[in-house]
């Protein structure tokens, strides 16, 4: 035993699972639990294990004994033993061969009770063992009662492995593993380099080069290269793996009534475990025998975390692929992802869900301001007036100043933009897996485009979590999803029909699916910088470990279609490249915008992922984060949207978007004190202005733009009345100064992105205002009207082709 | 092509002013000291009877602005520079602008010098050389125009010097710098004339500085920076649009552009080839040491031609100063150059002994010769008895100085007449445009009856019902015939309006007679 042990030790340090010191360190234990190791050995792995177990020991297996065209298995001997007998005691006798010995296929060697019982049939016969696995020993007992020996043994002598036994999947290598003495990566490879053996029949020359230069470069599984970058489907490599493996694949009973699922038993586990983990639990099949699907039935970790929850517990596995798992998880927990999806945020922190939109305090707070500006205007008609001038005028001065200061700060920080994020290309083992959600509804014909700028991006594609939420109603688009026959690292997700059907509600309940450590958001419509995901990972990287999300900015494909998609160009540029770096510099929060904000996708469910209530769920968020703690920034990158091209198309948006500032706003100054405590007073008063001041700006702006033009036409001097004394040169201030750099800033964005046909067009924008102001009007009757109807945003107006930069 | 050429030349290290010369709390004490020393300073003048015609002129512009008599805007709205009154009324005084600008300034000079690559003690001597000599102590003592002017020269100058020196541009460091460009000059044309016309020379500094770019880009670049400077001048011509009906009229209005009255006969105005060479003339004379490190630069840059044309930007707005007969014989315009030099000494690359050595020459030589002008009396009256008085030197030599010492106290006297004297309710008829002086030591705008409000012309046409006391210049003042309130009372009177006799009227009294005022009480 000693000696056959060290034999053993050999071998492994040879094939490099452990070094010399760790299998002496290892001897004493394994001494002792050899014999039960290989009691436990995993039937998956029986075969090689046995057979090289049998060759360490100078035996031979069965497959290799048949080889021998003397050596025949003799039915007859066998039927000296019952089935339940040769089952018992894991023997098939096969022969009594001319040395006169009696030749035994055995599970497991040297064990004394089988020795008894041959013994007490053939006595002071010598034995032979050789090694046999358990589901070659149900072959032959099956074949031998139906009279079809001599095929089982030719199937098995056919089916005789040529590859090197590599212990996968034995208990000896799994204790290692959780030993910590081999890595689960070194495992891994092993299992893909027996894998690898079967597929190289199915792959071309070039791509098995190509497939072993990716999986070199990134590090990445076998068979996350082969199925997502689509040299096999992943249910090809199931079945491929069923070979190996001998395990059913469930993927056809997937969806259907005959599967058998306990209910009862997931709630053990937690959905999240299950989806990173890929695996479902399914039924109990006997006593202490648990049927679990698995993607991978050597991924240890699955066995670790069930036997946290029932441990000793057998466990049986079946094949699934991770659709097949997506597939289950949306049909066992459609409710709870449902339900979760909608009112989670609402359950864990009421006070920071806009499902309420006014409070009682802020409802109190309005009627009494309502009350005393009535009393004034009835009795100090002029100085209330006057007063009013003077608070907007006040206000406008400000805000132009808050504005100038971050945006020459966004302009200075953005300009020390560096490379060095590419260092990352050259170390794609550093990659995490990325989740991408793309709620897509109603948006059939932008699908291929959307799939085709994905598979663009500069991202290891086998490391890409791409989930499709598609609504349960929408079949046009689910129909054009399957004929676009998505790549393999996309998943479509179908969001139960359930009200609110919004945005948020959609993510919600893709997140719930993530698979990645980092998440974004992308519009179908959308073509993100094909760099965009490695530049979110160095910010991540460098960022601290608060750092909860990054914001890509967002520009337009379409620009030069018409006004209005060149002033929002010009509008979204000024936001995106010079006020939120601005914001950022300072420490400010930031209102994230509504596509491209890159999340840590721990952190992001710790927030409690979007409000569905609110129609900015992506602005609430990027406050939210501040609020508690987390760290809000922005990324060198840009997203390419479709600018809205239709003015009314676009005030529903823009209507949408305000009422959403709106919602955001009254949320996070429910409390004012607790909204200072948390956020700092310093980032209170910036969001004030920030998301205050844009409503206020919008609403207050035609007000003040018609008394302008009143006076310039009528010159009335009653109107001196409402500019006494300095509250005129303050008001001129904000006419000319704020108008004035109001313009000059939104110019300098496009200026430094080089869309130089689009500087005149700067000059235009207080007509572009104007729009806006129409917008917050609407949106002001809608909060007190319907506050979380979401003013769908109708995409594909436009006549640009849209191109993949 | 650009790729060829920066493979022969590899680019040269930016040498971009690195702003860690010195820590947050020392700045903060440098300025906290400057700030303390120059209100000290400007108070103990005030205390002295000695107040800055300009800072009289804006203090006494931004006091009706503010607190009226309505309509105050029309006193306000069509004068020029509009940057300086506004900022006079919001901070309540020119002299608070006046110090914190001043502050300011003297805090850039510090940290730019302290970026300087020589020893401590060759940059204490050079600021110290900066600091006393007169241009740059009588820019800050009395002209704020300047010291905004200088303020927003350096940073121009700065960024446009960034720009050249970074080559190739890196995309977004050099769009930020052009913005950057584009506001701060505009900034400069809310103060002085001569800028309007100086950023042609800026856009012709830009369009070579960025040759290496596209023709688009360089178009693109000029645009952004004309939008910001075309608002300012836009700025100006809609408020006097608003105040006065007519676009222009800063241009001919009396004080405007701080064309002060009283100091006409000092304005000099020369023809286009006299302008340069009077220009360069003047600056050798008071600042050789622009000139000297002009040459310096220019000797040992890359790019020689392209930073001429920036270096030579403030003598070009000298000379269009001169052009358009905006320019007076005065110290305190050429402190600019001074504020400038740090900025210039940053940019000397490797300063050996002789450089130190002619540097310093530089300085004490533009020091030595400042001074010997200012003993000279080649200057206006007003900085040479700010000088003298300064320098405790006897005042009654020089007449020109005599007489504005003479005026100074006179006007201190009426205003304190005035301030007595009036009684609630009872007003006052004067050129505020003229008396500025005597209105701002009043400090009281309440009562007064100017030329800019309705009822002035009703307030000349019957003084005896509408007034109590009528300011008018005496009959030996240089503006005499630009008070409109003598000028219309003596077209009344005497039936002329440049009458050089002393005015009566029915049912005042003269309570106050010198060759310079009158005035009169009812």
């Amino acid at each position: 035993m000693k000696n056959r042990l060290t034999q053993l030790g050999i071998f492994f340090i040879s094939q490099g699972y452990i070094s010399a010191g760790q299998w002496q360190l290892l001897q004493r234990v394994l001494e002792q639990t050899l014999a039960q190791n290989l009691d436990q050995l995993d039937p998956t792995s029986h075969q090689q294990f046995s057979q090289l177990i049998a060759q360490r020991l100078h035996e031979q297996s069965i497959s290799g004994w048949l080889q021998e065209p003397e050596h025949i298995v003799d039915e007859q001997l066998a039927q000296q033993f019952t089935v339940q007998q040769l089952l018992k005691l894991e023997i098939f006798p096969c022969q009594l061969n001319l040395e006169g010995q009696l030749v035994v296929a055995v599970v497991q060697f040297n064990q004394s009770r089988v020795k008894q019982a041959l013994e007490a049939i053939w006595p002071n016969v010598p034995l032979r063992q050789v090694a046999i696995a358990n589901h070659q020993l149900l072959a032959l007992i099956i074949g031998q009662r139906l009279g079809k020996t001599a095929q089982v043994c030719e199937q098995i002598r056919q089916r005789s492995p040529t590859q090197p036994f590599q212990g996968i999947g034995s208990p000896i290598i799994k204790a290692l593993i959780q030993s910590g003495y081999i890595s689960n990566q070194i495992y891994q490879d092993q299992v893909d380099r027996q894998v690898w053996q079967i597929l190289q029949d199915q792959l071309q020359p070039s791509e098995i080069r190509e497939i072993k230069r990716l999986q070199t470069l990134s590090g990445s599984p076998l068979r996350d290269i082969i199925t997502r970058l689509g040299y096999l489907s992943d249910q090809r490599y199931q079945t491929q793996l069923n070979q190996f493996t001998k395990l059913p694949i469930i993927s056809k009973l997937v969806g259907t009534d005959f599967l058998n699922v306990d209910v009862s038993l997931l709630k053990n586990f937690d959905t999240q475990d299950m989806m990173d983990q890929h695996f479902f639990p399914l039924a109990w099949v006997g006593n202490d025998v648990l049927q679990v699907v698995v993607r991978n039935p050597y991924h240890s970790e699955i066995e670790s975390i069930i036997h946290r929850t029932f441990p000793q517990v057998a466990i049986t596995k079946v094949l699934g692929t991770e659709s097949d798992i997506t597939s289950l998880l949306a049909q066992y927990f459609r409710k709870d992802f449902s339900d979760g999806a909608i009112y989670q945020l609402l359950r864990r922190a009421p006070h920071e869900s806009a499902a309420r939109v006014f409070t009682l305090p802020q409802l109190m707070v309005l009627y009494a301001l309502a009350l005393i500006s009535l009393w004034l205007l009835f009795n100090h008609f002029w100085t209330a007036l006057a007063t009013l001038m003077v608070i907007l005028n006040l206000f406008f001065i400000i805000s132009i100043g808050f504005k100038l200061i971050l945006s020459i700060q966004g302009l200075r920080k953005n300009r020390r933009g560096n490379d060095k994020w590419k260092t990352l290309n050259s170390r794609p083992k550093a990659l995490p897996i990325y989740t991408i959600l793309v709620p897509v509804y109603n948006e059939p014909e932008v699908i291929p485009i959307l799939l085709e700028a994905l598979g663009q991006l500069d991202y290891p594609h086998e490391k890409l979590d791409v989930l499709l939420l598609l609504e349960e109603n929408d079949k046009a688009t689910r129909d054009a999803c399957r004929m676009a026959d998505p790549p393999g690292f996309v998943r479509q997700i179908i969001i139960p029909n359930s009200h609110p059907k919004t945005k948020p509600k959609a993510c919600n309940y893709g997140l719930a699916f993530a698979r990645g450590e980092y998440l974004t958001i992308y519009d179908a419509e959308d073509i993100p910088d094909p760099d965009q995901l490695l530049k979110s990972v160095w910010a991540f990287q460098q960022g601290p470990p608060n750092l909860a999300c990054v914001q890509a900015a967002l520009n337009y494909f379409n620009r030069e279609e018409n006004f209005l998609t060149r002033m929002f160009t010009l509008e979204y540029s000024y936001w995106f490249d010079c006020l939120l770096p601005g914001l950022e510099s300072f420490h400010f929060p930031i209102p994230l915008g509504g596509t491209s904000n890159h999340f840590r996708t721990a952190l992001l469910r710790q927030l409690g992922g979007w409000d569905p209530f609110n129609v900015t769920e992506d602005a609430d968020l990027g406050i939210r984060a501040s609020q508690r703690g987390f760290v809000v920034g922005v990324i060198n990158s840009t997203t390419y949207e479709e600018a809205n091209c239709a003015t009314k198309n676009w005030i529903r948006q823009r209507s949408r978007w305000i009422k959403g500032y709106m919602q955001t706003w009254l949320v996070h100054n429910r409390d004012p004190w607790r909204s200072i405590r948390t956020l700092g007073i310093k980032n209170w008063l910036a969001y004030q202005f920030f998301i205050g001041g844009t409503i206020v700006s919008f609403l207050s702006s035609p007000l003040l733009w018609l008394i302008y033009f009143y006076w310039l036409i009528t010159r009335d001097t009653w109107l001196v009345y409402l500019f006494p004394s300095w509250t005129l040169y303050l008001s001129l201030v904000c006419l000319l100064l704020g108008n004035s750099l109001g313009i000059y800033l939104n110019m300098t964005a496009v200026f430094r992105r080089r869309y130089f046909k689009l500087l005149p067009y700067a000059l235009l924008n207080p007509i572009y205002w104007q729009l806006h102001s129409m917008a917050a009007y609407m949106a002001l009757w809608q909060l007190f009207t319907k506050p979380f109807y979401w003013e769908k945003t109708q995409h594909g107006l436009s006549k640009v082709k849209k191109q993949t930069t | 092509m650009v790729s060829a050429r920066l493979k022969n030349k590899p680019p040269r290290p930016s040498r971009l002013i690195p702003f860690t010369g010195a820590s947050s709390l020392e700045i903060f004490l440098v300025c906290l000291i400057t700030m303390v020393a120059l209100s000290s300073l400007l108070v103990g003048l005030d205390w002295a009877g000695y107040i800055p015609q300009t800072i009289a002129f804006l203090g006494s512009t931004a006091m009706v602005a503010v607190q009226g008599p309505e309509p105050s805007f029309a006193a306000t709205g069509y004068i020029f520079p509009p940057l300086l009154i506004y900022g006079s009324a919001l901070l309540q005084s020119p002299v608070t602008l006046q110090v914190i600008s001043g502050t300011v300034l003297v805090g850039l000079v510090l940290y730019t010098m302290g970026t300087v690559a020589v020893s401590k003690r060759w940059r204490s001597l050079w600021l110290i050389l900066i600091f006393i000599h007169p241009a740059f102590g009588l820019m800050i003592l009395r002209e704020p125009v300047w010291i905004i002017s200088a303020l927003f020269l350096f940073l121009v100058m700065q960024l446009a010097w960034q720009i050249l020196q970074t080559q190739p541009h890196p995309d977004r460091q050099i769009s930020f710098l052009i913005v950057m460009v584009g506001l701060t000059f505009s900034g400069l044309l809310l103060l002085r004339f001569e800028a309007w016309l100086g950023l042609i020379w800026l856009l012709l500094l830009l369009w070579c500085i960025l040759l290496d770019e596209s023709w688009q880009f360089r178009v693109a670049a000029l645009f952004v920076v004309l939008t910001m400077s075309l608002f300012s001048i836009g700025t100006c011509f809609y408020l006097n649009w608003l105040a006065a009906d007519d676009p222009f009229a800063f241009l001919h209005l009396p004080g405007s552009g701080l064309r002060l009255v009283g100091l006409d006969s000092f304005w000099v105005k020369t023809g286009p080839w006299e302008t340069i060479f009077k220009s360069f003339k003047e600056v050798l004379h008071i600042a050789p040491i622009y000139g000297l490190l002009v040459v310096l630069l220019i000797w040992q840059a890359k790019f020689r031609a392209r930073l001429s044309l920036l270096l030579v930007l403030p003598i070009v707005l000298l000379c269009l100063c001169l052009w358009q007969g905006l320019y007076t014989p005065n110290l305190s315009q050429f402190g600019l150059y001074f504020a400038l030099l740090p900025l210039l000494l940053h940019n000397v690359q490797s300063i050996g002994t002789t450089k130190k050595l002619l540097i310093t020459l530089g300085l004490t030589v533009s020091l030595v010769s400042s001074g010997w002008i200012l003993q000279q009396n080649q200057v206006i009256p007003e900085e040479a008895l700010l000088w003298r008085k300064l320098t405790r030197q006897d005042l009654s030599t020089v007449q020109a100085v005599h007489q504005l010492d003479q005026q100074t106290a006179e006007q201190r006297e009426i205003a304190a007449y005035l301030f007595q004297a009036r009684r609630p309710k009872q007003k006052i008829l004067m050129d505020g445009g003229v008396h500025f002086p005597i209105l701002y030591r009043l400090q009281k705008t309440a009562g007064l009856v100017l030329p800019h409000q309705y009822e002035f012309h009703v307030a000349v046409d019957q003084p005896e019902q509408w007034v109590h006391f009528i300011v008018i210049s005496g009959t030996k003042s240089s503006t005499r015939n630009q008070d409109q309130v003598r000028s219309l009372l003596a077209q009344r009177i005497n039936g002329d309006p440049e009458s050089e006799e002393a005015l009566t009227l029915k049912g005042f009294r003269t309570v106050f007679n010198s060759p310079y005022y009158q005035v009169l009480q009812r």
